[in-house]
């Protein structure tokens, strides 16, 4: 769609999607987002087999209205506890941003996390960034439809594993395993496996970065709880410009250019293709991948590691930090009182109730 | 918590020597369910200060303590104004 025109520049109001071919990075934050994608997904894929005296440890009985965690069972008239939950979710948000950015978007948005999995298996299936980029190219052919069957039957059969486990939080997942292999799944399971299932494979194998750009309202509200003491990825473009290629060896300071050598690696690692160089941008989900690819070329190049890397604003510019301010104290105490009283609700609720009405013809 | 059924003693208190009168003495609640009881306060109008008394019904679980629930409620009668 065109919007304007100005001179030379064409303004276009939607940007005509690119698909992004993350390449593959190793290193010591990737690791760490590796091991919070297998534990979530972990907790995600287990918790519905856990057990508890007779039945399923975690379940949401919505027939029976009764909504079991553990030794917890709440009923329909205990929701105000999900509200407390929500309100605990929203302001641990607001704490955790203050405190170290987007460390959610990276490391545990569900977003991320099944958009690591299907990225991990195209990577299997398809091979490495230029491999993929390559077959995309490519004229079809018979070895090209086979990859692609090969792939989309791998992402189809993990999305449908992935719906299963969702009802299997509302419909005991012993039955309903029972109820699928004897296909007789109610229609209510089947819409849910399926519409979850269509979610996951379009929100991990497609979408990918589009929902946090396009479709996620904290990436653009995240504004609002950054300051300049919020741990940030930043490039550090005093030491790293003017970039340039040079051979191996050279000494950037007679060469006349900074440490960037211009590889463009931390664009290519990027899940949401931006070059972090141009600056803090809302599409930035603190990955790291980039920390971790810059960091290997520094190495190569035996320059000091770091010229991308987590910093605040006020470090990245030489002034004092801190840590502990009045927003991460505020958050923090209003945290603290809402999980204790929460808590100290929940385990001291007695689930008896009794209401008098006395007989209208008393009177 | 448990999800079984619980039995419970009812009682009241406000009004010196009131009695309560259940219909149906074994009260026994299964897990989740709501229960209506048909209950009556007697009490000698010599007792009562005023002709609206404040009282208080009590429900005990028998077999658990922390099962506990008070709640209160008027007694009407034809006492001193």
């Amino acid at each position: 769609m065109q919007a304007h025109n100005t001179g030379n520049t064409e303004h276009v109001l939607y940007a005509a999607h690119k698909k992004i071919y993350p390449r593959e990075v190793s290193g010591h934050f990737t690791r760490l987002r590796m091991l919070s994608v297998i534990v979530l997904l972990g907790i995600y894929y287990l918790t519905p087999l856990l057990r508890w005296d007779e039945r399923q440890a975690i379940l949401f009985d919505l027939p029976a209205r009764k909504f079991y965690i553990f030794g917890l069972t709440l009923w329909p008239q205990d929701f105000i506890y999900l509200a407390a939950l929500l309100i605990l979710a929203g302001l641990s948000l607001f704490f955790f941003t203050a405190l170290v950015g987007r460390v959610w978007c990276g490391y545990a948005c569900p977003q991320t996390v099944w958009t690591e999995a299907y990225l991990w298996m195209e990577r299997k299936i398809e091979g490495k960034r230029s491999k993929r980029m390559k077959l995309d190219k490519a004229p079809t052919s018979a070895a090209k439809i086979r990859t692609k069957v090969i792939k989309h039957t791998v992402w189809i059969a993990f999305s449908l594993w992935t719906g299963f486990t969702f009802v299997g939080y509302f419909t005991p997942i012993n039955e309903l395993a029972v109820k699928l292999g004897t296909a007789s799944l109610g229609p209510w399971e089947t819409f849910w496996i399926l519409f979850y299932s269509f979610a996951t494979y379009g929100n991990a194998g497609f979408m990918r970065e589009q929902v946090c750009m396009y479709m996620c309202p904290y990436a653009r509200f995240q504004s609002a709880m950054f300051d300049s003491d919020t741990l940030i990825v930043a490039y550090h473009p005093e030491r790293g410009e003017p970039r340039g290629s040079r051979r191996r060896g050279t000494d950037p300071a007679t060469a006349g250019l900074g440490d960037c050598i211009d590889c463009n690696v931390c664009v290519q690692v990027c899940p949401t293709g931006i070059d972090i160089r141009d600056g803090l941008q809302y599409e930035c989900i603190a990955c790291s991948a980039c920390i971790d690819a810059c960091d290997e070329i520094m190495d190569k190049m035996s320059y000091p590691r770091g010229l991308i890397r987590y910093t605040t604003e006020n470090a990245a510019q030489g002034k004092k930090q801190h840590i502990v301010r009045p927003r991460v104290i505020v958050y923090a105490v209003i945290l603290l009182v809402l999980c204790g009283t929460l808590l100290t609700n929940l385990f001291l609720r007695v689930p008896l109730e009794l209401d008098v009405i006395r007989d209208r013809n008393t009177l | 918590m448990d999800s079984r059924a619980h039995q419970y003693d009812l009682r009241a208190e406000g009004i010196d020597g009131m009695k309560l009168v259940v219909d149906q003495p074994d009260i026994t609640v299964p897990a989740g369910a709501v229960q209506q009881l048909i209950v009556r306060i007697q009490a000698d109008e010599f007792n009562m200060e005023a002709r609206s008394v404040r009282i208080r019904f009590y429900l005990q679980a028998t077999e658990a303590n922390h099962l506990t629930a008070v709640e209160e409620a008027r007694f009407v009668g034809p006492g001193k104004t």
